[in-house]
């Protein structure tokens, strides 16, 4: 692990770049959300050095080093998230994102089968524009050339918020007992359906699907 | 950032339309070559030319196609043989990009060893053909004879640069750079950077809009107390409300103000990429964003009312006979004319 306090250093060299890109994305994407109401929040954060670092250095089950360069390589060292009411407004707000910033990729993650419920969010990775770099960032060819984004309902948010503090990773059990995992199941449950049923008020009491104000043709 | 050595170039002649058959293929690298192409390069501008990133058409699949892309790392880290059919088929992809307006061209791909040796980068040229005169003299004898070729500095040339290694977050971004690309004709104008390099431009329309719009508001606020300052950024606001060029930057507009104008509007600018990024002007969001209006009156009288006066000192009220203006202010000068207009 001689790699650690190197990675580390060079990290935290760039953290307070990271922290500007990150105040410019989010006038960029605010700007680009002009006029969407059912917006709860826009934010963006640079990756906790300690993170970074964890993810620099993780393994394959093969036991290789999953990043190369991974000062470059990881792509959430910024990222960012939009929070919204109502599952309807995913899409118009995922579609402006879409059409301002042009995504390299743009896959929606949800459990696979049919019984089972857990994290859900829009994931969206876009190449960060030159012009809204810093000159730390511009000037130093080791920085990613992208960003992270996700776009969430709140309830996609409740859900999967906390699990950092429950210490939940995908395919990891952190439960002790029985109990605990029910209790989780229902609860991601719960949110799932909650949320469908506040799409489904809000539809049929007329709320409007947030279209945003075009400034555009 | 310099060129790095050549290692590889391929050129080839191509017409507007032609699929297949192209004359060229490898070039030698020679050292004459390689200092011609530096000196191409520095002299172009195109390390400062405008950003733009692939357009990625099924962002679902996480694959991160892009046709362009994909020629450009088999032509820098393919064998000799996949590098030489990726040049090829971006020549094929340039003839298919022109029309028959154009006339033939100089393709060239170049590979540059980049700043580490999983790095290269990738470097296209385009360089029209045009006719240029030769004169021969033999004794008292002079004869004239006119050729084709292609110019190397010809402002129609286009180029375009890409720079990395060869995983999925390299070479998804470049620079281009095409003098044609504000041209108030599309087909013209996207060309190079939306039909053949399957690009965007990575200034939005609507964000470049509100940049301008936000640049000239503050310069107009900042020079309060000099009044031939303010004109000059009154006189750009028309000038850009009747442009027909569908792409502006930045600093094509900064180039047109005195310097102290031109300071107050970079001053909006995160960093000079800003100033030279390209973006399609949207003259809706920009009136809506500038504000400014021109009214002419029944008696013959002109009021032109910028930023945030509206409302404020020109108002509008609804009479009878139509929409009444009343303009209030001190007046700071005047002029006479002679002659109207």
């Amino acid at each position: 692990m001689d790699d650690e306090p190197m990675l580390l250093r060079t990290y935290e060299t760039r953290f307070a770049s990271a922290e500007e890109l990150c105040r410019a994305l989010t006038r960029r994407v605010r700007e680009a959300l002009d006029g969407f109401v059912h917006v709860d929040r826009i934010s963006f954060r640079p990756k906790a050095p300690a993170s970074f670092v964890t993810k620099a250095l993780s393994t394959k089950p093969t036991g290789e080093r999953r990043y190369d360069d991974p000062l470059r390589q990881i792509e959430d060292q910024v990222a960012g998230r939009v929070i919204v009411f109502f599952r309807d407004d995913l899409r118009p707000v995922t579609e402006r994102l879409r059409s301002e910033l042009g995504p390299i990729e743009a896959i929606r993650r949800e459990p696979v089968g049919d019984a089972e419920f857990g994290y859900e969010s829009e994931h969206l990775i876009f190449v960060i524009p030159n012009h809204l770099k810093p000159t730390g960032w511009i000037n130093d060819e080791t920085t990613p050339i992208t960003f992270e984004m996700q776009v969430r309902t709140l309830f996609m948010h409740a859900w999967a918020e906390p699990q950092h503090d429950l210490g939940y990773k995908p395919g990891v059990d952190v439960c002790v007992h029985r109990e605990q995992r029910r209790s989780l199941a229902w609860l991601a449950a719960s949110a799932w359906g909650a949320d469908r049923i506040l799409s489904e008020v809000a539809r049929e009491l007329g709320v409007t699907v947030d279209a945003g104000a075009s400034g555009a043709s | 950032m310099p060129l790095g050595r050549l290692e590889r170039a391929y050129a080839y002649e191509v017409a507007p339309r032609q699929e297949a058959g192209f004359v060229g293929g490898p070039a030698h690298l020679s050292d004459r070559l390689s200092a011609t192409l530096d000196t191409t390069y520095a002299q172009s501008g195109l390390e400062r030319a405008t950003a733009v990133d692939f357009v990625i058409a099924n962002p679902e699949s996480g694959s991160r196609e892009n046709p362009v892309r994909s020629a450009l790392l088999a032509t820098a880290f393919g064998t000799a043989e996949a590098a030489s059919e990726a040049a090829v088929g971006l020549a094929a992809r340039f003839g298919w990009a022109t029309d028959l307006r154009s006339k033939p061209s100089l393709f060239i791909a170049t590979v540059h060893a980049g700043a580490n040796s999983n790095r290269k980068q990738v470097v296209l040229w385009t360089f029209p053909q045009q006719e240029v005169f030769r004169l021969r003299t033999d004794g008292a004898d002079a004869t004239i004879d006119v050729l084709e070729v292609f110019i190397r500095d010809s402002p129609l040339r286009k180029a375009a640069m890409f720079t990395g290694g060869a995983g999925p977050s390299d070479f998804l971004t470049g620079r281009a750079l095409d003098a044609q690309s504000g041209s108030t004709d599309r087909s013209v104008a996207d060309l190079w950077i939306v039909k053949f390099l399957d690009s965007r431009l990575q200034m939005s329309s609507d964000e470049g809009t509100r940049l301008l719009a936000q640049s000239l508001r503050h310069a107009h606020d900042k020079l309060e107390a000099n009044p031939d300052a303010q004109a000059e950024v009154q006189a750009a606001i028309i000038r850009l409300r009747n442009t027909k060029a569908r792409r502006v930057t930045l600093a094509q507009i900064a180039a047109q103000f005195s310097r102290p104008v031109a300071a107050a509007f970079r001053t909006q600018q995160v960093n000079t990429e800003a100033l030279t990024a390209a973006f399609e002007l949207n003259k809706v969001l920009f009136d809506a964003l500038v504000e400014y209006r021109i009214y002419k009156l029944g008696n013959g009288v002109w009021v032109s009312a910028p930023f945030g006066t509206l409302g404020r000192d020109v108002t509008e009220e609804q009479t009878a006979d139509g929409k009444r203006l009343i303009a209030t202010g001190i007046v700071e000068t005047e002029r006479v004319r002679s002659k109207h207009g």
